[in-house]
């Protein structure tokens, strides 16, 4: 996170844009966006109802993505996030590698950009030597300030919705719903 | 729109590989819900148990390779190892079979490299922190142990002529039974009525009293192509012999008439060991197979019991689906040691016969 912090200083050491200088997206304008951050577990729900403190069973972890995004209109953007998350349970390490679509619409107050998304996709779950691919819903608010025409730096809060099913006779009952935060730090590259 | 059509189709991609996918054994998030820390007072999980075997205090040695000791309710393997105090005996040696009689614990150690017989070693208390185990001589080559209500034999491995010998000991003098065994296969068991002993070698079946007369007990009425003896009980309360035999594919228990085989179970799955005890006052018997075990009557009734949920450190396992090898029983404690699944303990259920398992 400090790197990140310290990136764009150490990279290009300008000043930033003059005061009145608003950021205005076009269609087919692209962001590329990197975040890293903490990881934390929340809870799992199971299909009989009951829930189970996440953090009792496992340790906040660190979490990081790259995204890219293209907007549709001056607001609106679609794209997409690879990212990585890594954490330890009791005795083992969990790591989920989410691929996911990106969907967004973008409040803006310039300096400052306030995009709401909503990530659907592909998540691969590991723990140890157990392997499952899911689906992740992944709603997220970010904030970000505008350094320059090109870069912005701000932070995130997403929610993680990672359902775990199982339809078969064995398995049923193990049926799950996982539930976790990321808190990110991010730095965003328009062009 | 070109970005969408590309975004949607790498999208449905990944979906339908992540699909087809297999399902695991167990739910993951589920796994992380069960999972509890691992204590320093358990077993290693993958263990495969090769021996455990009990002393007058309830006290425990557990040979899987290496020594496990269970007392004040929790394993050390931090155990004191006759190599330690036997230069003769390498250190990478394999615990093989252990035996607890006369008040002394007694272990069978291997050549890791070889497999050969290294050694018999005995500790009236290895528990202590100044334990030390003392070489038994007496018997060349010691290979194996079988032992049943105190009552030890050695089994002695000619390596030159690849023979087999089984020898009791009564403490302090090796006794040769039966010499000269050319058979290196199968379960060796044996069972102690109180005046005979029954042991199971290869294709046979011997019986005989402690330095006195031998025969080879007549298996003709239970014969069948490719059978093999697997497991020897003797169920005290009623003084009977039961036999469980392995043909290719399935299990059949038989019980000794006296004169001949009475067959009281068939189409089992195969069998390994018996275990004994009682539930408010009703006898019950285990009997070990590949997968799982059958609650017995002694009577002809197997039944398969309903096992609940059974969690490892963070697996679910259940016990039906392991290789029972063989059974301990310690009062109202009972153990399975299997080939797949580590050991696991259990108590004698109030009522009922569902039994919950718990892996050590």
């Amino acid at each position: 996170m400090m790197v990140l912090l310290c990136l764009p200083f150490a990279l290009f050491g300008q000043e930033s844009e003059e005061p009145g200088m608003n950021i205005a997206y076009n269609k087919g304008d692209q962001n590329f966006l990197l975040n890293a951050g903490m990881f934390l577990p929340l809870f799992y729900f199971s299909t009989d109802g009951s829930v189970t403190p996440a953090l009792e069973k496992m340790n906040p972890g660190i979490t990081g993505s790259l995204s890219w995004v293209s907007y549709l209109n001056a607001r609106t953007y679609l794209g997409f996030e690879f990212g990585g998350v890594y954490a330890t349970t009791l005795n083992r390490t969990f790591v989920m590698i989410p691929v996911l679509a990106k969907l967004g619409y973008m409040f803006s107050a310039y300096p400052f950009e306030f995009p709401l998304s909503l990530g659907l996709g592909l998540d691969f779950l590991k723990v140890d030597d157990l392997f499952v691919t899911t689906v992740a819903l992944k709603p997220e608010a970010s904030f970000y300030w505008n350094f320059s025409s090109e870069w912005a730096f701000g932070g995130n809060v997403a929610y993680w919705f990672v359902p775990e099913l199982y339809f078969s006779a064995e398995l049923a009952n193990q049926s799950m719903f996982g539930n976790f935060l990321d808190i990110r730090l991010s730095v965003l590259y328009h062009f | 729109m070109k970005t969408p059509a590309v975004l949607l189709l790498f999208f449905a991609s990944l979906f339908i590989t992540g699909f087809l996918s297999c399902s695991p054994d167990i739910g993951l998030f589920y796994s992380v819900t069960m999972e509890e820390e691992s204590s320093a007072g358990a077993l290693p999980p993958t263990i495969s148990p090769g021996d455990l075997v009990e002393n007058a205090s309830g006290e425990m040695l557990l040979v899987s390779g290496g020594l496990y000791l269970y007392t004040a309710d929790a394993w050390k393997s931090d155990v004191v190892s006759p190599a330690a105090v036997d230069p003769q005996l390498p250190a990478d040696s394999l615990a093989r079979s252990a035996a607890y009689a006369y008040g002394t614990f007694f272990v069978c150690f291997v050549d890791n490299e070889s497999g050969y017989p290294a050694g018999l070693y005995s500790s009236a208390d290895p528990f202590a922190e100044t334990s030390a185990w003392t070489k038994t001589t007496g018997v060349t080559n010691p290979e194996r142990l079988l032992a049943e209500n105190g009552v030890l034999f050695v089994v002695s491995r000619d390596i030159t002529n690849a023979t087999w010998s089984i020898y009791s000991y009564d403490g302090s003098v090796f006794t040769e039974e039966l010499p000269d065994l050319d058979v290196n296969a199968g379960v060796w068991d044996m069972a102690w009525d109180g005046t005979d002993y029954w042991i199971l070698w290869g294709e046979s079946l011997y019986r005989g009293t402690l330095g006195g007369v031998k025969t080879v007990v007549d298996c003709s009425s239970i014969d069948g192509a490719n059978i093999d003896y697997t497991g020897l009980f003797f169920h005290d309360p009623t003084g009977t012999i039961y036999l469980a035999a392995n043909s290719l594919s399935k299990g059949s228990v038989w019980s000794w008439n006296g004169t001949g085989w009475t067959s009281v179970g068939s189409e089992l799955e195969k069998l390994n060991d018996f275990a004994f005890f009682t539930v408010n006052g009703t006898p019950v018997i285990l009997v070990g197979s590949v997968e799982g075990y059958y609650e017995f009557d002694g009577v002809s009734t197997f039944t398969l019991p309903e096992i609940t949920c059974v969690y490892a450190t963070y697996k679910t396992l259940e016990l039906s689906d392991s290789v029972i090898r063989e059974f301990m029983v310690s009062g109202d404690t009972f153990y399975a040691l299997t080939s797949n699944a580590g050991l696991w303990k259990n108590s004698v259920p109030v009522g009922g016969s569902t039994r919950s398992w718990i892996q050590q």
